[in-house]
């Protein structure tokens, strides 16, 4: 397999796209959710119908536009304060994108750069990124968030926190495995023996092997992150409760479920399907990247 | 004995380390919480006798030695199983939360029980018939299922069972609990009522996990039919399995007896995985049906600042966790001669 | 080769079978029907405690059923119930009084009842409160001394005249225990912590119908009838439940789904969206106009809300007209000053108008520099706060001022409230405060939410020795003059009002959900008992 990766790099993530967008079908309807919900994180607070609503404010006259079943005016309903429904979804897209995504890079970035030094400096460095990246591996987001809560108390911090600390290790370990391997083979070893400094040849090479499917995986993972950062704010431990975000607005139904079960079930199905547009992408690639691989890192020890 | 003792013992040791680590953690956030811990403990006392009341409670919280005593002292405690007691309900914390631990684990080995046979059996229909619509179907639908929100599937689960007149809520039915006079010792409802030979209690236990288990079986079925499917689709080209199928074995033998098999490895350690990634999500549906387990303390401990009872749960579900992953790696290890690491 | 299947079809046979008959079992009649007479009820709030002299919140719930106090008050009849005594008397100017206590009452231990245990039991709330603050014990305040006449007379010396009657009747710091739980907790001092640990590990030394049978005050407390309770003679309901579960239900919707699967008979909170539909399904809707109302209080002690000015800002930027419909959805009535309709001293004038105009004069007047951020503090499970939150939110904007919400639980609020004496900069700028009375008298509204002094509750961190010295000669003149005592209990509080310092935002009108299976008569419930439900009153139909 390493070997195979060499010559692929970032500028064959172009090819690999092109070629999984003529074969799946997968592919295709995964860019096309993706690319909508992005315009729609974009445009959102411009095409929505009532933008103040979206935002949360509380609109004049509430207790007669409250619970209103979706129809002409209101097309996904109102909620139980009267803002549109649709309207916060539509607001709300920005900040399930922005926190999905913040999460995926900054933890793509600290992963990589620890599991590269780790597999560089060895002993003691390596040892200790290692263990902390186990400790966190052991530990779920939503838990992990609910100890950032008790410190630091609400926000948004508490999400994009949790998420990052429990996914870096992910990344971390990819590299590192990467990393150590090729840091191993005989000709890394004759190339130092040349002269030539170990370091830019781990980073060459890494960023040759592991980058490709790392990126890969992380579109994937883009979905997960989504779920996951969905979940912590559905349980009240993340964003404030009139904050536009998805989670936060299914749990706002939650408790009118059986009078008006429409504010719970928009939001909830935009999560599913922006997840799914995110998994869609990054499985088609990965199938084309190579049909074999498969998350074998937690075998490694 | 394909596993080397080592390798046993060096996997556990790096366990205990990971908790030990776990633990150390969770004492920083008691530390770090906002509040003095001392004040709560003594009821926010004023007046002449607070001063005083609110020392002593330092001293018995052993808030009064030096941070590292401290953190060791509640290792030692958290090692033998003593999590302090919480502030909200002045119950130990280990008992509080073995009681929920014990609900939610009944919802998630029943919702395994559903996810693996179910998820395995989809896959193999899946890969004896790659290329079809079925397969195209199945494949989507465990993506679809995979990527739903579970809270949102079991609210929706929730309100079309409520709709229809059906409500799964709590665990059991109080009234049938008490005239049947059942007991539970263990918190594990479906086994008390096994052991005391209570069958409608069970049935009715049994009844009432199931939707929710449904909800937390959508990740791992869907997880589980891939992961089969592309096992499969490997081992079916495997060379003992070609050659069984020159042999003339039959196909169903083929495929159940010999190519199945090849995959379990990977299905137990995938499942093993999933298992403890769903805990969270079965935290999540509890609190949706209304069932007393971990979820609720879940919010409880934010809500009521009790910060020992978080800590006591961030330490169980870690371990938790860890547990999960240990047993599954070593599964693995014991039925696949190839990992040798 | 062929065993395979037909192995597999036996054992599938013989497992749907084996199913069915179960089943069968299960769907038996005999089987369901509890012999027992159980009544499931739904309460929103975690027990915070059960120590019969410091509990002063939830823990009424049980210690309503369990203990006794010496008299209950009905506030709506304007008389007294005896308990525990059966008469009493005061001197002419109501500093001493005499209670003549009843024969034959028991412990739920078997110890028998005696003056030994009055005067324990209020010596020790009035003496934790002068040691620590903690609990209700300030309504003792006044006594002096409890002498015992004899086994069943005791005597109340007071320092100043004071209605013990009323005291004795209190919701809370009234309750009568055994004096064998100092030596089953084995303390000597009833004073010592131990004796509280005791109580709130799920112990009880109580004489009322129902004692606890099981307590783990997050999730459930079970209560079991007490045979030899002495009045069952007295309501005679050979109906009453034999087994009362209290179920801690924090979610609403919780309530309502538990009622829908027949697992709780009476909700005291379901979302209010599903009444309508409750009804339709044949539930029970009784409304209980309570002396429960919501207070908003702002910190005095933390700008911009230490800011008089700011305040008044504040509270003229409140949307009162749409307050009840959209918070309550209509099952409410809105608040005015800090006491509730119908109680003593209440005065509907002090109310404030939704007034932009007039609110921006104030902010002007206040000098607070804007966009400025504040703080709101309520609890995260009762649904008219949440909206109320957000609908101040949305209209506080509209000015300039950005309100943060922070939804927590009870608990929680009450440690943020607190801290406004300890570290105002970290206690919020708004909070919805919720009180109903100790006592039947304004004294307990404005010394619990307003006095310098009440630490625990007055979570606006108002100090104002004025308004503290007239409504303690207000308390001292009740026994006195009254109506001398209500005009001086107007007076302050409308000093509270034009201060800005809190005000009621109204006053709830509980609806009780009620199941089928059950009837909860008039006297099971008293507006001033609040969220007590008197089970010796509850029919169980069979």
């Amino acid at each position: 397999m390493m070997n195979k990766g060499h010559r692929s790099n970032l500028g064959g993530l172009g090819e690999l796209a092109r070629r999984a967008w003529s074969r799946s079908l997968r592919f295709r309807a995964g860019v096309v959710i993706v690319v909508v919900m992005v315009a729609v994180a974009i445009l959102g607070p411009f095409i929505a119908p009532y933008p103040s609503d979206g935002w949360g404010a509380v609109p004049p006259k509430a207790a007669e536009r409250a619970g209103k079943p979706p129809g002409p005016e209101f097309l996904l309903g109102t909620d139980h304060l009267g803002r549109d429904v649709l309207s916060r979804i539509l607001v709300g897209a920005w900040l399930a994108l922005a926190q999905s995504l913040a999460v995926i890079s900054i933890g793509l970035a600290l992963g990589l750069l620890l599991g590269i030094c780790a597999a560089y400096y060895r002993q003691a460095i390596e040892a200790t990124i290692n263990y902390i990246a186990e400790v966190f591996l052991a530990l779920p987001a939503v838990i992990l968030a609910l100890a950032l809560r008790m410190v630091l108390g609400q926000g948004i911090h508490v999400v994009i926190g949790s998420l990052l600390l429990t996914w870096w290790p992910w990344y971390a370990r990819v590299a590192y495995v990467y990393a150590r391997s090729i840091a191993e083979m005989e000709y890394i070893t004759l190339a130092k023996l040349a002269g030539v400094p170990g370091r830019r040849i781990l980073v060459r090479h890494i960023a040759a092997n592991v980058l490709p499917p790392v990126l890969v995986q992380a579109i994937t993972d883009v979905g997960s992150v989504l779920l996951e950062a969905a979940a912590i704010n559905f349980l009240g431990l993340g964003l404030p409760p009139d904050a536009p975000d998805w989670g936060i607005i299914v749990q706002n139904g939650f408790k009118y479920v059986i009078s008006m079960p429409w504010i719970s079930l928009f939001p909830g199905l935009f999560i599913l399907l922006t997840a799914l547009g995110f998994s869609m992408l990054g499985d088609s690639l990965r199938e084309e990247l190579d049909p074999k691989m498969r998350r074998r890192w937690r075998l490694w020890f | 004995m394909p596993v080397s003792l080592n390798y046993l013992v060096r996997r556990v040791g790096w366990s205990i380390a990971t908790i030990a680590g776990v633990v150390i953690l969770s004492y920083l956030v008691l530390v770090l919480s906002p509040g003095d811990p001392a004040v709560k403990w003594a009821g926010n006392p004023r007046g002449p006798g607070a001063a005083k009341a609110i020392e002593n409670a330092r001293k018995e919280l052993g808030l009064d030695q030096p941070l590292y005593l401290q953190v060791l002292n509640f290792l030692r405690m958290a090692f033998t199983g003593d999590l302090g007691i919480s502030i909200a309900y002045k119950k130990p914390v280990s008992e509080i939360l073995w009681r929920g631990l014990a609900a939610t684990l009944e919802l998630l080995a029943l919702a395994y029980a559903i996810a693996i046979p179910l998820g395995a059996f989809i896959g193999v229909m899946a890969s004896l018939r790659r290329g079809t619509w079925l397969d195209g179907f199945i494949q989507s639908a465990s993506l679809v299922l995979a990527n739903t929100p579970t809270f949102w599937l079991g609210i929706a689960i929730f309100m079309v069972l409520s709709t229809s007149g059906v409500t799964a809520y709590g665990r059991v039915d109080t009234r049938l609990a008490l005239a049947t006079g059942f007991r539970s010792i263990t918190g594990l409802y479906l086994l008390d009522a096994l052991v005391q030979l209570n069958f409608p209690v069970f049935l009715d236990v049994l009844a009432r996990t199931f939707p929710p288990a449904l909800a937390v079986a959508a990740y791992p079925v869907g997880v589980c039919a891939r992961v089969t499917r592309a096992l499969m689709a490997d081992a079916l080209l495997e060379g003992f399995v070609q050659s069984a199928v020159a042999w003339g074995v039959s196909r169903r033998a083929v495929v159940w007896r010999y190519a199945f098999r090849a995959t379990l490895a990977g299905l137990v350690q995938v499942s093993g995985l999933a298992f403890a990634y769903s805990l969270v999500d079965a935290m999540v549906v509890e609190y949706v049906f209304g069932r007393d387990g971990l979820g609720r303390f879940l919010f409880d401990s934010v809500n009521t600042s009790d910060f020992r009872l978080a800590t006591g749960l961030i330490i169980v579900v870690a371990l938790f966790y860890v547990l999960a992953n240990t047993l599954a790696d070593i599964v693995q290890a014991l039925v696949d001669p190839r990992v040798k690491l | 080769m062929r065993k395979g299947p037909l192995l597999a079809a036996i054992g599938a046979v013989a497992a749907i079978s084996i199913a069915l008959l179960l089943y069968i079992w299960y769907l038996q009649p005999t089987q369901r029907a509890p012999a027992l007479k159980v009544v499931v009820y739904s309460y929103l709030d975690v027990i915070t405690g059960i120590d019969p002299s410091i509990e002063d919140d939830t823990g009424i719930v049980v210690l309503g059923s369990v203990y006794e106090p010496l008299l209950y008050y009905d506030p709506v009849r304007g008389e007294h119930i005896p308990a525990l005594a059966e008469s009493w008397e005061s001197n002419e100017d109501g500093t001493v009084w005499t209670f003549r206590l009843r024969r034959g009452v028991i412990f739920h231990d078997g110890t028998p009842f005696t003056a030994e245990a009055v005067k324990l039991s209020i010596e020790r709330a009035r003496d934790i409160y002068r040691e620590t603050g903690r609990g209700s014990g300030y309504i003792w305040d006044s006594v002096e001394e409890i002498e015992i006449v004899d086994d069943y007379t005791v005597r109340f010396k007071l320092a100043y005249p004071q209605r013990v009657d009323m005291l004795a009747s209190a919701i809370y710091a009234g309750y009568i225990f055994s004096p064998s739980a100092l030596e089953k907790a084995g303390v000597e001092d009833p004073l010592d912590p131990n004796l509280e640990r005791w109580f709130n590990a799920g112990n009880e030394a109580g004489s009322g119908p129902y004692l606890i049978e099981f307590y783990s005050p997050e999730s459930e407390v079970r209560l079991r009838k007490f045979e030899k309770w002495w009045g069952w003679t007295v309501v005679n309901n050979p109906d009453a439940p034999d087994v009362v579960i209290i179920r801690i239900r924090t979610d609403p919707l919780d309530q309502y789904n538990g009622l829908l699967a027949g697992e709780i008979d009476i909700a005291s909170s379901v979302p209010r969206a599903n009444l309508g539909d409750l009804k339709a399904r044949g539930f029970q809707i009784i409304n209980v106009s309570v002396f429960h109302n919501y207070i908003l209080q702002l910190n005095c002690r933390r700008y911009p809300t230490n800011v008089t000015a700011f305040r008044l800002a504040v509270m003229h930027a409140i949307p009162w007209g749409e307050l009840v419909d959209v918070a309550l959805q209509g099952f409410g009535r809105l608040g005015a000053g800090v006491l509730p309709y119908n109680f003593p001293g209440y005065d509907g004038n002090l109310r404030y108008t939704y007034d932009l105009d007039l609110a921006r004069k104030y902010l002007e007047k206040s000098g607070v520099k804007l966009p400025v951020k504040v703080e709101f503090v309520y609890q995260a499970d009762y649904e008219e706060n949440a909206a109320f939150a957000q609908l101040l939110k949305s209209r506080l904007a509209d000015l300039g001022i950005d309100v943060e919400l922070k939804p927590m639980a009870w608990t929680a609020v009450k440690e943020a409230g607190k801290e406004v004496w300890s570290s105002p900069e970290n206690a919020p700028h708004l909070i919805i405060n919720d009180w109903w009375p100790t006592l039947p008298s304004p004294y307990d509204y404005l010394y619990g939410l307003f006095h310098s002094e009440s630490t625990e509750w007055n979570w606006a961190g108002y100090s104002n020795p004025v308004f503290d010295e007239l409504i303690s000669a207000a308390y001292e003149a009740e026994g006195r003059d009254y109506g001398e005592a209500m005009r001086l209990y107007r007076l302050a509080q409308k000093m509270v009002y034009e201060e800005g310092a809190g005000i009621s935002l109204w006053e709830e009108i509980r609806p009780f959900v009620v199941s089928s299976r059950v009837e909860v008569p008039e006297k099971a419930l008293n507006p001033l008992y609040i969220y007590v439900i008197f089970f010796q009153h509850v029919k169980v139909r069979g």
